[in-house]
């Protein structure tokens, strides 16, 4: 078989008018979809594709482990209103009260638990949620003779007065007044903060106007004496010296005092020692046993970053200080006791401070055996 | 056996016809590549290419002026005329809003705090700022947040709805039908409801917001205020705080914004509470560049470590979202 018989020949034919047409056809409508898109690309209005809420539960597949939906979101407040409206007893929430003439609620009164609470003050929740908050109760005022001006109360309860006096303390205005009424409270230029029971109560006025803050004091008053007084657990700062005790110094810091994991449950002031301000603390151990397990575990923090360690025991109680990144920390530990000063920017004045609290705490002991 | 030779096919195209319809298919394929790249949009998309598809804010950047300064900082004692000499070291007004523009402000209100305790923006600021645009020639002046907390009580205890309602401004409050779904390639921002409805006929954006201590984030300030856009339990990127904030700067390119630093929250952020955790600082700083912004105002209006990076700050630059250098952009300080 020859080459010729077994290859086709290639021949161009000619191009028929309707392969051209057809061809010529398809050119323009190509450039025909090209233009549409253009066209419709500028008037493109996204809006007109946005989510229904079949998109938010595509949304909801897309941060699956980082956030929530709007649908998670619909259920949560259901329930959480639920929750609210019938707390424990089945009770329904009562409105907080005007307590005194002259004021006039603004609308119901709020009630906001810990997945809520970002609701009303946002970021600042998470300060809160640190002293295990329990819920917020808040109404605002307005002050019936002058327009314009209201008062805000807000009530948070925590889980207990130790944890109500921890943010009260940890939000203290250092430069307010002592109130009269109450223990653990201060006026501020522009409202009155204070602990009572498990509560930290704050009444926020409009302005600084002398009838303004009159009003907002005497609410607060007012409320005070509606509110279960309830001091248990706040014993601990018993062990504070008073004399020379820096005013409004006075601290609880319920977990993870000075970065020790270990410390927890503790009442922190400051302190006018011979003109050096220094921070003293006391932790109240339930018994011996645990004062000595976290002592170990502060003592170990300390011989790993600190230097110029030095450890004495005298009659029972074991001393230690050390020097850590600049600042000294002399601590004891005696019973079931453990304290001392931190961030001292000398040795002495803290060694001399704690020798001072131990002779106090001695002769408080001779007088109570004599006694 | 050899092979016959080649019979030209006179029905055919020679060679000369070949290179040029090759020619012309070469060019046609390279324009037609060309055409797509100059029409292709990053965040553009396509509806039908996606199963769902949001919303995305366009840009109102109206002024890339190499000649103007990029930064305005005044430093006084009257609010109202600190912000005006801040934006008019900036060229002035006019380089952001023209006449017959639909302005949209968008000033912090959240929460129901009095304007004292600069927990929000201050009704001045929004006075001094809704009188330019309104000299400038806005058709229309729209102001929005969404507080999350009674939006109304924070518009009112906030002092904002009282120059709302004196100027004559719309205010927009955030109902549930005001929001979109919004789709953007954030770092943890992807779908999530957006405050839209204030956008759809704006032609300018701009932010007004204090400069505030935060228990969070550390400093909440023009970039953290975009949160207020956000709809749903926006409680829950707390935890990724650095990362949603950064990501507003991708979400929302404004056309101008304003840090109060007249009194500044300096603890107890973002709510406050008390007048002692408020300083007079007497400084209003303005710009297009949020970041810069931020930076500057990190360290100069709130006064935090000059060596430490705000991480949000830090985010924001190295996305190529703004320049947290501010010493080196073009700064006009003024005092008056």
């Amino acid at each position: 078989m020859s080459v010729s018989a077994r290859t086709r020949k290639f021949h161009r034919t000619d191009i028929s008018r309707t392969e051209k047409s057809i061809g010529g056809f398809i050119i323009v409508l190509l450039v025909a979809i090209g233009l549409t898109i253009a066209l419709k690309g500028r008037a493109y209005d996204p809006s007109k594709y946005t989510g229904s809420m079949e998109a938010l539960e595509f949304t909801r597949e897309a941060v699956v482990g980082i956030a929530a939906t709007l649908k998670n979101e619909t259920d949560l407040r259901a329930s959480e209103l639920a929750g609210v409206a019938a707390p424990a007893g089945g009770a329904q929430p009562k409105e907080l009260p005007a307590f005194i003439s002259g004021l006039s609620p603004m609308g119901p009164t709020e009630n906001y638990v810990p997945d809520t609470l970002y609701e009303k003050i946002n970021g600042r929740a998470p300060a809160y949620m640190e002293y295990n908050f329990q819920q917020l109760t808040s109404r605002s005022y307005t002050i019936d003779a002058i327009p314009g001006e209201f008062i805000d109360i807000y009530l948070f309860r925590m889980d207990s007065p130790l944890n109500a006096f921890g943010i009260f303390s940890a939000e203290r205005d250092d430069s307010g007044t002592q109130l009269a009424f109450v223990a653990d409270g201060y006026e501020s230029e522009m409202g009155y903060f204070l602990r009572h029971g498990d509560i930290y109560v704050q009444t926020v006025a409009s302005s600084t106007q002398p009838e303004v803050m009159q009003l907002a004091k005497s609410y607060t008053e007012a409320l005070v004496k509606s509110l279960p007084a309830n001091d248990s657990g706040m014993e601990g700062r018993n062990y504070l010296p008073t004399e020379n005790q820096i005013t409004g110094s006075l601290t609880y810091i319920n977990d993870n005092a000075y970065g020790q994991a270990s410390l927890s449950a503790v009442f922190e002031a400051k302190y006018d020692f011979g003109g050096q301000e220094l921070t003293y603390f006391v932790k109240s151990c339930a018994d011996p046993a645990e004062a000595s397990k976290i002592w170990e575990s502060v003592l170990g923090f300390y011989s790993s970053y600190g230097s110029e360690q030095a450890t004495t025991t005298e009659e029972g109680t074991t001393f230690f200080s050390a020097n850590l990144f600049g600042q000294w920390a002399s601590l004891y530990k005696s019973g079931s006791i453990l304290a001392g000063v931190i961030n001292s920017p000398e040795l002495q004045p803290a060694n001399d401070f704690i020798q001072l609290q131990l002779l106090g705490s001695t002769a408080a002991d001779e007088e109570e055996f004599e006694y | 056996m050899p092979k016959p030779p080649i019979t030209p096919d006179p029905k055919g195209m020679d060679r000369r016809q070949f290179m040029r319809h090759m020619a012309l298919t070469g060019g046609a394929s390279g324009s037609a590549l060309l055409a797509g790249l100059f029409l292709w949009e990053r965040q553009h998309f396509v509806p039908g290419f996606q199963e769902k598809s949001g919303i995305q804010l366009p840009s109102y950047v109206t002024d890339k002026s190499k000649i103007q300064a990029d930064m305005g900082v005044a430093h006084g004692t009257d609010r109202i005329q600190t912000t005006r000499a801040a934006i008019d070291a900036l060229g002035g007004i006019s380089r952001f809003v023209k006449k017959g523009d639909v302005v949209m402000l968008k000033p912090n209100v959240a929460f129901d705090r009095p304007p004292a305790l600069a927990a929000t923006t201050h009704p001045d600021s929004l006075r001094a700022i809704a009188q330019l645009v309104l000299e400038a020639g806005a058709k229309e002046v729209i102001v929005a947040d969404n507080p999350i907390n009674s939006p109304a009580g924070c518009f009112l205890k906030s002092g904002l709805l009282a120059v709302v309602d004196e100027m004559g401004l719309k205010l927009i409050y955030p109902e549930q039908s005001a929001f979109d779904s919004l789709q953007l390639e954030g770092e943890i921002l992807r779908h999530w409801p957006l405050f839209h409805r204030p956008f759809l006929k704006a032609d300018k954006l701009i932010g007004i917001a204090p400069c505030k201590d935060h228990n969070l984030c550390r400093a909440s300030m023009t970039m953290k205020n975009w949160y207020g856009l956000l709809g749903g339990r926006r409680n829950l990127f707390h935890q990724y705080i650095h990362s949603i904030i950064s990501d507003f700067a991708l979400m929302v390119k404004p056309s101008l914004v304003v840090l109060d630093g007249m009194t500044v929250l300096m603890s107890n952020g973002p709510t406050g509470g008390r007048l002692s955790d408020v300083k007079e600082v007497g400084t209003v700083v303005a710009g297009t560049d949020m970041v810069t912004i931020d930076s500057y105002g990190y360290t100069n209006v709130l006064g935090r470590d000059d060596h430490e990076t705000l991480e949000y700050v830090y985010k924001a630059h190295e996305r190529g979202l703004g320049n947290m250098n501010w010493q080196d952009v073009v700064i006009k300080e003024v005092r008056i």
